[in-house]
């Protein structure tokens, strides 16, 4: 097995906090310390609120770029230009790198520092995300993670651990599922689901039709 | 328990949260862990909405009088600080010191 990783150990994604955000960071550590909050609590309420973000559009963009050869190598090629041609750009989601799943190569991601995350493309980060557990382990044995998650990977296939940075997401586009040759992009998308996208899951079989 | 979308409604429009589409937006993730942190509190039942509203406006006010009419969040945030702060659940000095900690970068990291 062969494991890359991009960045583990520089701080290249630190940077000074302005103050309300270290504000924001002081409260959330301290209410939670206290039992007054989960960080669940805060996840969900901001999900119940805000339906414009969410894994819907990370899956948009790879089901047009499974159905759209050129549409696939623009994605490949300026990942930000590809998803701001379907208006995706935004929160969180300014500059974004494609890293695509082959039989030969599996990409995941992590933000090993803190949980950077695309939010417009993928939503509200999972908390598992943002698990200093996660964070560690995907770097230090990313196989073992993943089959955590119950990816399981034949020994040749080599995993590549992309560590997200402030100024850098990634999307990873996953393998597009055999008996799918028929399906519409609306189809195709229903089969993208948010852990696929993060390369800790594979896109959904279609369902077995007779 | 209120709807949560009708606590905010509740708020003067000229004061109410930053939307579109009649969605929240959210300029940085920060802001949305401020507002859900708020409107979590209150759904538990840690304070009334009109507690929290009534410091929001004179956070808002404040600000507009200096001439500096700062962005939303900051006030919102401000307001939340001071709520905190009448209900005795975090005292002045422990914000303004686990504040600083992540300013130095001593938490890098999420809670």
């Amino acid at each position: 097995m062969s494991t890359s990783h991009t960045s583990p150990n520089d701080e290249h994604h630190w940077q000074p906090l302005a103050e309300t955000e270290a504000k924001v960071r002081a409260l959330e550590s301290l209410l939670v310390e206290a039992g007054h909050l989960t960080p669940a609590d805060i996840d969900q309420m901001v999900e119940e609120f805000v339906h414009n973000l969410g894994p819907m559009n990370g899956a948009q963009v790879i089901a047009k770029a499974w159905a759209d050869p050129q549409y696939h190598a623009r994605l490949l090629a300026n990942a930000s230009a590809a998803i701001d041609e379907l208006g995706f750009l935004g929160l969180q989601t300014e500059v974004v790198v494609a890293v695509e799943n082959t039989p030969t190569v599996h990409h995941m991601v992590v933000c090993t520092l803190c949980s950077c995350y695309p939010w417009t493309l993928l939503g509200i980060p999972p908390t598992w995300f943002k698990d200093p557990q996660y964070r560690s382990r995907s770097v230090i044995e990313p196989r073992a993670v993943l089959a955590d998650f119950g990816v399981t990977l034949a020994d040749d296939v080599e995993v590549k651990v992309w560590d997200t940075s402030a100024e850098v997401r990634y999307l990873v586009v996953p393998q597009r599922p055999a008996g799918t040759d028929g399906l519409s992009e609306t189809e195709l998308a229903g089969l993208v689901t948010r852990d696929s996208m993060l390369g800790v899951g594979f896109a959904l079989a279609p369902q077995a039709t007779t | 328990m209120t709807a949560p979308l009708a606590i905010l409604e509740e708020l003067p429009a000229a004061m109410a949260i930053p939307r579109r589409n009649g969605e929240p937006v959210f300029e940085a993730p920060w802001q949305a862990t401020a507002f859900g942190m708020v409107v979590s509190m209150h759904q538990h039942g840690a304070f009334p909405w009109s507690a929290f509203k009534t410091l929001l406006i004179e956070e808002i006010a404040a600000a507009a009088r200096c001439g500096d009419p700062g962005s939303y969040y900051d006030h919102w945030v401000a307001a939340f600080e001071r709520l905190l702060g009448d209900l005795a659940l975090l005292t002045p000095q422990q914000i303004g010191n686990r504040t600083a900690e992540f300013r130095r970068g001593d938490r890098p990291d999420h809670p």
